[in-house]
């Protein structure tokens, strides 16, 4: 959906347009809860951090003016409630530094896609997880992912092509539907 | 199964297993509150929009008198920079009286053409369009079997950036398509280049514009290496864009201008 009608579902929702917000939440969640799940590495964290970010951003939609650019701006009320959650947790509980992360691991879902999704990550190094959910899910460029990673856009790219290399090969059944 | 497929499964299965937690925030007293508000809350007429927007308008005209004005005593030359990809690779800095103020080669081919040619600094952009794209149909580097220009304009003028890039969709097929009527353009980007960006496209030889669409071919297939499509001529890379339906407004790849005239 381009920027122009989502910022046209944007003012129907501020104008009480109660399925305004259903079709809000369907075009951003994805965005909304990879930005945290990239922040934190927990699923059910993550959820309630995503539940967070709409209620904050509904707090403040009657502030909202930038107009064109509501993704970015729910992604950013995302990353810094993710990133506030983090220090929080981070201060309560000493964090694993060897453990590898399983973005998709989540109790009580056991849903096909899901059981693709994390056999597929399990694949991957955490780095690669990160290039390969940055561009192909959240849209961001290779070269904002560069700068990000502090690595060269070259290295960035080579990276996200042998990850989906990786996943096509070792992914098993992820080839066919 | 190529990258792009592979990434679109991704993305939807992705979607798919996002959570849905419409319903608790519906439930939650922030949503009823903000519902309660926006429906209640009394709308601006439109006449208190339109003065509004008026007002606006007033202190923005008279802002920009204030600037116009005001211009002149701190002004430095504009000057667009003008890329066109051929193979070879040039570079023209134009000014806003449309005379051409610099002209390099962007890769060795760019600098052996260059130095063949007449003296061309000083001279008006549209002459020195007819110069270059004259000599490079009678070398044979524009042709039928190669009727590809590729270009961009950058300038941190907007309207000056506007002008030329106008200029160059005019002027590129009144001059090339009596001697190549399959003629076409396709503006490249090569904005916002970046050292990596500068330095691999310089180590092939190339212009960032043809790095980038070989980057956006790259990323779709395994087929090609850097080395193999920097050899590529603009038109082949053309094509290769066509055969993996590689998205015209995604970040790199440029948008072809299609050819114009009969």
């Amino acid at each position: 959906m381009n920027k122009h009608k989502l910022e046209n579902i944007v003012e129907a929702f501020k104008n009480g347009d109660e399925t305004a917000f259903d079709r809000l939440y369907e075009e951003t969640k994805t965005d909304v809860y990879y930005t945290i799940l990239l922040v934190l590495k927990d699923p059910s964290l993550s959820e309630d951090i995503m539940q967070e970010t709409y209620l904050k951003m509904i707090e403040n939609l009657p502030g909202y003016r930038r107009k064109g650019e509501f993704r970015a701006w729910i992604k950013t009320i995302a990353k810094r409630l993710a990133i506030n959650a983090y220090h929080k947790r981070k201060k309560e509980t000493a964090i694993d530094a060897d453990e590898h992360p399983n973005l998709f691991e989540s109790e009580g879902q056991d849903s096909e896609k899901r059981y693709y999704l994390e056999e597929l990550m399990n694949i991957l190094s955490e780095e690669e997880q990160t290039i390969v959910i940055r561009h192909a899910i959240l849209g961001d460029k290779h070269k904002d992912i560069a700068k990000d990673l502090d690595k060269p856009l070259g290295t960035v790219l080579w990276k996200y092509k042998n990850a989906l290399e990786k996943m096509r090969k070792e992914g098993g059944g992820f080839d066919e539907e | 199964m190529k990258n792009r497929e592979t990434r679109k499964r991704l993305y939807r299965y992705a979607k798919e297993d996002t959570p849905d937690l419409k319903a608790q925030i519906k439930a939650s007293s922030t949503y009823k509150d903000f519902m309660e508000t926006q429906t209640h809350m009394p709308q601006r007429s439109p006449r208190f929009r339109w003065n509004r927007r008026l007002a606006f308008g007033g202190t923005l005209a008279l802002l920009i008198l204030l600037f116009v004005f005001a211009l002149p005593i701190f002004e430095t030359p504009a000057s667009s920079t003008v890329y066109m990809d051929i193979n070879p690779s040039l570079r023209l800095q134009v000014g806003e009286d449309d005379r051409v103020v610099e002209l390099e080669g962007v890769n060795e081919d760019g600098v052996q053409f260059l130095s063949r040619l007449e003296n061309l600094h000083n001279k008006s952009f549209d002459d020195v369009l007819d110069v270059l794209i004259d000599e490079a149909i009678e070398q044979g580097l524009l042709s039928e079997a190669n009727p590809y220009v590729m270009f961009d304009v950058q300038s941190e003028n907007e309207d000056l950036r506007a002008h030329h890039l106008s200029k160059m969709e005019e002027r590129l097929p009144e001059i090339a398509q009596a001697r190549v009527p399959n003629f076409a353009m396709m503006q490249g980007s090569s904005e916002n280049a970046d050292e990596d960006e500068l330095e691999r496209a310089q180590q092939h030889g190339i212009s960032v514009m043809k790095s980038r669409i070989i980057e956006a071919i790259l990323e779709e297939t395994d087929e090609y290496d850097f080395e193999t499509l920097s050899e590529y001529s603009v038109g082949q890379l053309r094509q290769l864009l066509d055969d993996y339906d590689i998205s015209p407004h995604r970040p790199g790849p440029p948008h072809r201008t299609p050819p114009s005239g009969p």
